[in-house]
């Protein structure tokens, strides 16, 4: 079954998909589908991009049945791509090398400017899931990358927010933390910051000092250090705990098809873990009423982000 | 360079020297080349020690090189460091020939100075050396052997070049000598060692305790070396001390048990005073005119002799040590005062010291076969061809000490030699001795820290880590897992001076790198663009100073002893290849422009 289903309650779109129930679990590195010449890559690569095999959204969606008049449903129309970050196997965004990550920057600029030529496409939302706390399939590093037929529900609320808000609220944000102690790190052209209303404890907010949308709009100064800023984020999280963090890294790049011109392109890292063994759940307040708990102070979890070692 | 008191030329040249005749001919090969034939033209055998070919008037700075691994490669004024000499006129770690310190100084192998290099091309029979004395240089060959009656013998091929650019000729240089040996294959290797954290008190508990945290730290060692501390006594291989009561073998299988190249140090030329071997076996030892052993060396407070390698019974010993060893399942070995093998003097086949050497080293190159060789205290151009990386500075120390540049253990000293000798790469993986990332139990400034790390990753050379494992703060291990990520380039050292270099990396696993290394006590401003016609210029280009990330202004400051690293970046173009699965699904490989699918292999487990 596959197919997009509108919640009148809350004006959202759902996404039935019984295809991702397929996909393999965390197989031991012997029988990894994403090393090279063992199942999803043919041969040696050093990224790719693919459609997943187990999509949500697929541009060739199977014919959908009316449904009730109560219901509204639509084809799910989109593409759903697995973004292979390299083929070293025990490799990971804190250990890669920035001209590897660097080049990732570059394949979702290259994937972000192809699937903005469908005009079908509304949204296009890089992101990676890193450990089995958030549901991560695999441990070849490796990211995905939704292009939505619609505006997703928190996008929306984000559109929304830019409209009321006089000037560009990440603009002022980056103003106002500045003169904090919640900087993690510092860069040329990027910031990366526990903001003042993190969700999660070491939520980390990745803002370009410029006011760019796209990854299309990015210098190759800038590109190369937003690498180097996610190699730092990522570093400083395994150093936190002295283990792999677990995290969601999620993308926002603006809405196409139109374009939404004043959209300050970002990253979140949406951590779960609270500290070394306990994890907050997205539990009933969070995820009924989307109003989150963070057990947290983020000017605490800025300072230990802060002072955790990195390799860079 | 006057040839027998003629200026040089092409042709062919030959003039009586005592009991010789010497040939030489010249032709012109990017300089000139001279191929020198000696013949011994008396009824009787004669015995042939040094011998003089040339001599030309140098500048007053030059490049001079020692023979050996640890000996310096530096720029010096002779007539400044001359009074010094003379007290290695006995020591034979400096040369195979030391009583030339008496009233010279020796350059071995090769010489530049503002204008001209000259260089031997290999030591396969003689040991080839420029003499520096009263602003002359003589240009000299030490045969050690005897020649019978009307024997000839071709010795060692002479290259001399007018030169505009020294860096460019010591390559071409390389070239030569490369082509005039043959090379073994090899690449470089990342490994953790015993020295420089244990010295020689390992124990066979603490080498233990080191390879389990080996697996703690997550980094991937592809070797564990054992360093000087397990024998019994120098010469004593096999025997281990009683800090390793289960020997050898043991410890190889733990070693291999964690995916690793289990190594081995040993000083196979090399027999002690108190050893079974020298009181056993007198007949396996180097003997002065009067049959009298001849110290070698004095190290660990002992005397220490050197093995005759002509003579077959040794050369059979030798050849057990070696594949005894491998047969406890050891891949590396770290093989050491390899000089000992060379000295002058009378063994039990009448040959010269350079060929008495290279029979030892056949025979445990040949013994070892598809293992690594790493040399150290070796004699260099005979090593070629016997090793499969060398080390090219004296040892490292976790202080500076700037002072003492003869060979003695100094970060700088071998820092430097790593650079003025990385073009030595083309025959060998040269072996800048061990880094060591720790910040406590050193007095190395943070900046010289940078030096001792980044300098040895950047040349790509063998990167082998000496701390103590369990004491490295989190700051520390990411240092090194920062420095790796520097490696797999191909470095060009510009000399600028003997203490200030520029290293030119290309396709380092960080791209490109240029980095300005100031040696010096003085603060050094560098225009980064006065090197530009050392790096190509890149699309959108720009220069981020490692590791602070910001951008490089074209002009940068750099503290003493220290090293500025700079990223040299542009806009990246990558490939991209479409393809169709069986199934309808699309997928695009990109690859970066240096990908050669082994670039970015991580340094973790």
């Amino acid at each position: 079954m596959m197919e997009l289903r509108h919640n009148p309650i809350t004006d959202e779109w759902i996404i039935i998909s019984s295809e991702t129930q397929k996909r393999p679990v965390l197989p031991q590195k012997e029988a990894c589908p994403l090393c090279p010449g063992v199942l999803e890559m043919k041969h040696d690569y050093d990224l790719t991009a693919f459609d997943n095999r187990y999509p949500a959204l697929r541009l060739d969606p199977p014919e959908i049945s009316k449904p009730d008049p109560a219901f509204e449903n639509a084809p799910s129309y989109g593409k759903c791509e697995v973004i292979m970050f390299t083929s070293d196997h025990n490799s990971s965004l804190s250990r890669m090398p920035i001209g590897q990550i660097e080049k990732l920057v570059y394949v979702w600029e290259d994937r972000t400017r192809d699937l903005m030529k469908y005009e079908k496409i509304k949204y296009i939302f890089p992101f990676e899931n890193r450990g089995k706390e958030v549901g991560a399939s695999q441990i070849h590093p490796h990211g995905q990358l939704y292009a939505f037929p619609f505006i997703p529900k928190r996008i929306q609320s984000m559109i929304d927010a830019i409209g009321k808000y006089k000037g560009c609220a990440i603009c002022d944000v980056i103003k106002a933390e500045e003169k904090t102690e919640n900087i993690v790190y510092d860069g040329e052209h990027f910031i990366a910051l526990v903001p003042y209303f993190a969700r999660f404890p070491y939520e980390v907010h990745v803002y370009p000092r410029r006011h760019i949308s796209f990854f299309t709009e990015m210098t190759p100064s800038e590109k190369f250090d937003l690498a180097v800023t996610l190699k730092v984020v990522t570093s400083k999280y395994d150093s936190l705990f002295d283990n792999e963090f677990p995290y969601m890294m999620e993308i926002f790049q603006s809405p196409v098809n139109p374009v939404m011109k004043n959209f300050h392109f970002h990253i979140e890292f949406n951590p779960p873990k609270r500290d070394k063994v306990n994890v907050k759940w997205m539990a009933s307040v969070e995820t009924g009423t989307w109003a989150f708990i963070n057990p947290l102070t983020p000017s605490d979890a800025a300072k230990s982000l802060k002072n955790a070692s990195y390799t860079i | 360079m006057n040839l027998f008191g003629k200026p040089l030329d092409y042709g062919v040249r030959k003039r009586k020297v005592g009991y010789l005749e010497v040939s030489l001919s010249i032709t012109q090969k990017d300089g000139y080349e001279i191929e020198i034939e000696i013949e011994n033209t008396t009824e009787d055998s004669k015995f042939i020690g040094d011998l003089k070919i040339g001599d030309f008037e140098p500048s007053e700075k030059i490049l001079m090189n020692n023979y050996q691994s640890w000996g310096p490669c530096t720029f010096v004024k002779p007539s400044e460091i001359i009074k010094s000499m003379h007290e290695l006129s006995d020591n034979f770690a400096a040369s195979p020939v030391p009583w030339e310190f008496k009233d010279g100084l020796i350059s071995d192998y090769f010489i530049a100075d503002d204008k001209t290099f000259a260089g031997f091309l290999s030591s396969k029979v003689t040991h080839p050396y420029f003499k520096w004395h009263d602003g002359m240089v003589d240009v000299k060959i030490y045969v050690g052997k005897h020649l019978k009656p009307h024997e000839k013998i071709k010795v060692e091929t002479l290259w001399v070049k007018d030169f505009s650019k020294l860096e460019e000729t010591l390559e071409l240089y390389a070239k030569k000598v490369a082509n005039s040996n043959t090379i073994k294959k090899f690449r470089p290797l990342f490994g953790w060692e015993s020295w420089y954290s244990y010295y020689l008190n390992i124990s066979q508990d603490s080498i233990i305790g080191e390879l389990d945290r080996t697996s703690e730290i997550g980094m991937k060692y592809e070797v564990f070396q054992i360093d000087d501390g397990y024998e019994k006594d120098i010469g004593d291989w096999l025997e281990t001390n009683e800090k390793f009561p289960e020997g050898l073998e043991f410890l190889s299988k733990k070693i291999k048990k964690s995916n690793m190249m289990a190594g081995i140090w040993t000083a196979p030329f090399s027999i002690s005073e108190t050893s079974s071997i020298f009181k056993y076996h007198k007949d396996f030892l180097v003997k002065d005119e009067n049959g009298i052993p001849i110290v070698a060396y004095e190290n660990w407070n002992k005397k220490i002799y050197a093995l005759d390698t002509s003579n077959p019974d040794a050369l059979f010993w030798l050849g057990e040590i070696f594949s005894t060893l491998k047969g406890y399942g050891y891949e590396f070995f770290k093989i050491d005062f390899l000089f000992a093998g060379m000295i002058p003097g009378k063994r039990f086949l009448d040959v010269t010291p350079v060929e008495a050497y290279r029979m030892g080293m056949k025979k445990i190159a040949d013994t070892v076969g598809n293992t690594h060789v790493l040399g150290c205290g070796a004699p260099l151009l005979p090593s070629i061809g016997y090793v499969d990386s060398m080390r090219i500075g004296c040892d490292t120390a976790p202080e500076w000490r700037g002072e003492l540049d003869m060979g003695v253990s100094s970060a700088k000293f071998s820092i430097r030699n790593a650079l003025t000798r990385n073009f030595m790469n083309a025959w060998w993986v040269n072996d800048p001795d061990c880094v060591m990332v720790r910040s406590s139990d050193t007095n190395l400034t943070n900046s010289e820290r940078m030096i001792n790390i980044y300098i040895p990753a950047l040349l790509n050379g063998q990167f082998l880590e000496s701390d103590f494992l369990g004491k490295l703060s989190d700051d520390d291990l990411h240092l090194l897992r920062g420095a790796f990520n520097f490696r797999n380039g191909i470095s060009k050292v510009i000399l600028l001076d003997k203490e200030r270099y520029a290293v030119v990396t290309k396709k380092s696993i960080n791209g490109d790198i240029i980095s300005f290394v100031n040696l010096s006590d003085f603060e050094w401003k560098v225009e980064i663009e006065n090197y530009r016609p050392f790096f190509d210029e890149k699309v959108d280009e720009f220069f981020v100073l490692y590791p602070s990330m910001k951008h490089a202004k074209n002009e940068i400051k750099i503290v003493p002893h220290a090293v500025a690293i700079i990223m040299h970046r542009g806009k990246r173009n990558l490939r991209r290849d479409d393809e169709k699965e069986d199934d309808g699904r699309d997928i695009h490989y990109y690859w970066g422009e240096e990908y050669d699918g082994t670039s970015t292999q991580s340094y973790n487990r």
